[in-house]
């Protein structure tokens, strides 16, 4: 069971933030900038994101000892359109409106980069458990930060989060940033702060480091002293 | 490598796995057909009944040969008392986004009833402020021609949208205007008693 567990925080880990999809490896931006004009979008195009995942990353992971490597891309992208063509008719059947909100990038997901990634990163090369974790902590921490996204551009643009009005009669709405200059602004200064946290752990880790190769030169140089930092 | 496993596995790999995802998708697609089928119609009346809430009957009639191919699908509506109007469903392309599906109710006057957006790809915030009741209901009474600017606002910012939207209440105005021609009105035939008078 510890096993089990102790890979599901890792992927998690990775997903959210040491690997983040949207955060630290900038890859399905097309999709981040286009669905995020609200906090509903923005999720439901995530959680989409994430069955997708989920299931591409499970069949590429059973099949991967026998996919042959020439025919590898072409194989992983079958199983991925398959898994959104799949999404699309569910979504269509049972979920119409937010089809409707979503519209083309439903299809689109086929040429998320982040589906490939994970299916040539992750899958092609790792046990099926794993491999599911991995699609549903990648997809996921993609969903996050969409959802961050969203939110941020419907309270500024709309004035509203999940269609309920949340800011003041006085404020009137930037509608700049539900359009698609708002969406380049919103991801630049997210990824601005996420950069600053990511700097500032670094050198806080880097910092101690230092210091604690420092400690172990001072013991080696005296040893009859008392340990002092 | 042998060549087998060169130049006759991989393709054979690829193709059972494509007719392994087609199984699925077959399947998936059987399970989905009738409530997307369903989905669709749903969407479309729902719009009816929203227009005409006192609507007990919709019925599709056939959309006349020679009509505007924009228009969907066109209903008569009936309500407890009796004929209520018409609800044509019209699909404008030329949307700022894209397609723009409404419904336009029409009332016994031959005047617009009411207005719903079915579907559209317009801008948040702009182009998607079509679906406000404030910009739908100033389409309510017109008879002979919606025009922007003039006997209907446009939305600030959104003039296009504004305009794919008059474009789609003409076309079913211009839809229905037959079918109102071919009402014959009840007439009365009063009989009068001539008497001779010597």
């Amino acid at each position: 069971m510890s096993g089990f567990l102790s890979v599901i925080k890792e992927r998690f880990k990775e997903g959210f933030v040491t690997n983040n999809p949207t955060f630290i490896q900038f890859i399905g931006m097309c999709p981040t900038l286009a669905t995020t004009t609200s906090a509903k979008n923005a999720l439901g195009m995530g959680l989409a994101v994430t069955a997708v995942l989920a299931f591409s990353n499970t069949v590429i992971s059973l099949l991967r000892k026998i996919i042959p490597s020439q025919v590898r891309i072409a194989a992983f992208i079958v199983i991925i359109s398959g898994a959104v063509t799949a999404t699309e008719l569910l979504m269509k059947a049972f979920l119409p409106a937010l089809n409707a909100a979503l519209g083309i990038f439903i299809p689109l997901i086929v040429v998320n980069c982040i589906i490939l990634a994970r299916a040539e990163a992750f899958a092609s090369k790792n046990k099926v458990f794993p491999s599911f974790v991995d699609g549903i902590a990648m997809g996921l921490g993609f969903t996050g930060a969409l959802f961050l996204i969203g939110s941020v551009r419907e309270i500024i643009g709309a004035g509203t989060w999940f269609g309920m009005k949340v800011t003041p009669e006085a404020y009137s709405p930037a509608t700049i940033f539900i359009m698609a200059p708002g969406a380049f602004f919103t991801l630049g200064v997210l990824v601005a702060i996420t950069n600053k946290i990511k700097y500032d752990v670094n050198e806080r880790k880097r910092k101690k480091e230092a210091n604690a190769a420092l400690a172990l030169a001072d013991r080696a140089e005296k040893p009859s002293e008392e340990e002092t930092v | 490598m042998s060549t087998f496993k060169t130049v006759v596995l991989p393709p054979l790999v690829l193709t059972v796995i494509c007719a392994l995802i087609a199984l699925m998708l077959g399947f998936v697609h059987s399970v989905t057909a009738a409530p997307i089928a369903e989905a669709e119609e749903r969407a479309k009346t729902e719009a009816v009944y929203s227009i005409f809430p006192e609507a007990a009957q919709i019925s599709p009639i056939d959309i006349p040969e020679d009509a505007d191919p924009q228009i969907k699908a066109m209903y008569k509506v009936k309500s407890a008392v009796g004929f209520a109007g018409y609800a044509v469903n019209v699909t404008v392309g030329s949307g700022y986004g894209g397609e723009i599906n409404m419904t336009v109710g029409i009332d016994t006057g031959n005047s617009v009833k009411g207005l719903e957006i079915v579907s559209h790809s317009e801008t948040a915030g702009l182009g998607a402020r079509i679906d406000e009741p404030a910009f739908r209901q100033g389409f309510n009474g017109i008879t002979e021609e919606a025009v922007i600017g003039g006997n209907v606002d446009a939305i600030s910012g959104a003039t296009i949208s504004s305009k794919a939207v008059a474009a789609g209440v003409n076309a079913a105005l211009d839809a229905v205007a037959p079918l109102f021609e071919v009402q014959i009105p009840d007439v009365r035939i009063n009989v009068i008693k001539w008497e001779v008078i010597s």
